[in-house]
């Protein structure tokens, strides 16, 4: 490539008149190397190749695009912890640390207390449940393919998707039969429904749906966390939760309900969808949130980052100014394990940060060790922090 | 442009990404034009390879590694695209064949890198200048760009003057030339 770059430096200087004579030698060295070279030099010196040339730059929008890229890069309210810059910084401080004040066996022990935890807690990955209407309960993990025929309906699994198919054209309302798609913690799995709606369920999650759609309006049933892309077909889609529904009729969104945490929420990606409880009813537009308090019926709807909701997809976790209690609920959902709090004041720590969850445990522990004051201890499965 | 200013790079912020940016896109997005024929999957193309710049900008030190790095970048997109597309469309492949050669993607980078510069003189121009240019380079007449700009010919006659005080040393005989036919 550097020649290439020599030449056009040659190339440019000539189209302004500005070579030297030992510039000119070179460049007629390289035309004369061969009949292509000699063509594209006849090319390049011709008035019109300018003027084509800078016609064609008109074709692209360089503002645009660097306001594009400036708000994807640049803009956001997330401070992002790159734990491998931090890991870096760390082993060059540590040292130094310890050598100072002698607490280098201190450390030894720590470090492999954490060693070890890689080896039991495993980071996110595919695999699930399937519960079939019969009650007989498919293994969903390491990529099998299978092929079942169920009440008109072809379900297939295969590069870890989970999808069904219709068999038959649906005429008339039948009674509808359902499966169950459940994840252990740990677990995150993708299906597509007869009907063609997407959905990606998270870690320690399950979703209840009809086989086939016979109905005048298709229901789901979720617990846990679920991202929707939902098939504009006509009927409207409804996503039961404990504590709200929301009912859409085409459109992608983020539902997160999980029994252990504080509120319902629901985030709209694009679309419209239309949030129920037993007392009240509203509807969101993309980029907002609606949230329902447990055991209550008000709906809080606020703008979001609708990223920090649904980058879980691509296994990355983020977090704005949460406290340790939230942070580890999700990360114990996401790598399967208990965890003990022995600190109370660290329940409070607050944490922004965006992490890839195909990173081991013990990474994202040492990360949150290194800029707060807890520590972290494997006992059996349960991680403990100090 | 400082070229010098770039040329050992100690370190790529956000003020130096943005003058990488300004200084590169246009030809690179005119470069993978040749490989894909379509200016919107070209200027996306470029956008995510400038991305990715940004997130290995810890491992360039010098302007011609970040050049290289651009131009393989947008080349091994361009060529993905298009076997992708290939495959979806069920498409000769020879086509493909002819865009992968070493000597395509090397004359291609010499174009576009004699140009950028040129380029890049004109586009540093007062606007209303810049537009005046253009317009003159692709063979327009005084007359004929007042009346597309909605100007009087003596405003076009005093820019074309501003710019070539301005760019006297820098630009090609050729545009010299229509900058001085007044």
């Amino acid at each position: 490539m550097e020649q290439s770059f020599q030449i056009a430096d040659l190339l440019h200087k000539k189209i302004k008149g500005q070579l030297s004579l030992e510039e000119e030698k070179q460049i007629k060295q390289w035309v004369d190397e061969s009949q292509s070279n000699a063509a594209f030099y006849k090319k390049m010196l011709n008035d019109n190749t300018l003027i084509e040339k800078l016609d064609e730059y008109q074709l692209f929008d360089k503002k645009k695009a660097w306001n594009s890229i400036d708000k994807k890069l640049f803009a956001g309210k997330i401070i992002r912890l790159n734990v491998k810059k931090l890991l870096r910084y760390a082993a060059v401080l540590i040292p130094f640390i310890m050598l100072v004040s002698g607490g280098i066996y201190w450390w030894d022990q720590q470090s492999n207390s954490l060693a070890k935890i890689d080896e039991t807690i495993k980071p996110w990955e595919q695999k699930a449940t399937l519960i079939l209407a019969n009650g007989k309960t498919l293994n969903l993990q390491n990529e099998i393919t299978t092929t079942i025929e169920q009440s008109g309906a072809q379900l297939n699994n295969q590069n870890n998707l989970l999808s069904y198919l219709s068999n038959k054209e649906i005429t008339a309302i039948e009674p509808l039969v359902y499966n169950t798609l459940v994840t252990p913690k740990g677990g995150n799995y993708q299906l597509t429904m007869s009907d063609g709606t997407e959905v990606w369920l998270n870690a320690n999650a399950s979703i209840r749906y009809p086989v086939l759609f016979t109905d005048s309006t298709r229901e789901v049933f979720l617990d846990g966390e679920a991202f929707f892309d939902v098939q504009h077909n006509g009927k409207s889609f409804i996503v039961h939760t404990a504590e709200a529904n929301v009912r859409v009729l085409g459109t992608s969104f983020n539902v997160s309900a999980y029994d252990n945490e504080q509120y319902t929420s629901t985030t709209l990606v694009d679309g419209s969808v239309k949030l129920i409880t037993t007392d009240m009813e509203k509807t969101i537009v993309p980029n907002e949130q609606a949230n329902v308090f447990k055991n209550n019926t008000d709906i809080e709807v606020k703008p979001v980052n609708t990223d920090l909701f649904t980058s879980w997809m691509k296994g990355k976790v983020e977090f704005e100014e949460e406290s340790l209690e939230a942070v580890m609920r999700r990360l114990s959902r996401l790598y399967d394990f208990d965890y003990q709090f022995e600190n109370e004041a660290a329940k409070h720590y607050h944490f922004t940060a965006r992490i890839d969850n195909s990173q081991p445990i013990s990474t994202i522990l040492k990360m949150l060790e290194m800029t707060t004051n807890v520590e972290f201890n494997l006992k059996e499965n349960t991680i403990i922090i100090l | 442009m400082e070229q010098d200013s770039l040329k050992s790079i100690p370190k790529i912020d956000k003020k130096v990404f943005k003058i990488i940016f300004d200084e590169h896109y246009t030809p690179l997005c005119a470069f993978g034009y040749r490989y894909v024929k379509d200016t919107f999957v070209a200027e996306d193309i470029i956008q995510e390879v400038f991305g990715s710049l940004w997130e290995k900008r810890q491992d360039f030190y010098h302007e011609k590694a970040i050049k290289a790095f651009l131009y393989t970048s947008v080349r091994n997109n361009c060529l993905n695209h298009l076997k992708h597309k290939a495959v979806l469309e069920k498409h000769e492949e020879r086509l493909i064949y002819e865009l992968e050669s070493e000597s395509f993607f090397t004359q291609h980078v010499i174009e576009e890198e004699t140009f950028n510069q040129l380029y890049a003189e004109i586009e540093h121009l007062p606007n209303a200048a810049k537009k005046i240019i253009l317009l003159a380079l692709k063979g327009l007449k005084n007359k004929e760009i007042a009346e597309a700009l909605n100007i009087s010919e003596n405003t076009v006659k005093t820019q074309k003057k501003i710019a070539y005080s301005k760019l006297k040393k820098g630009l090609s005989p050729i545009v010299n030339g229509i900058l001085l036919s007044l």
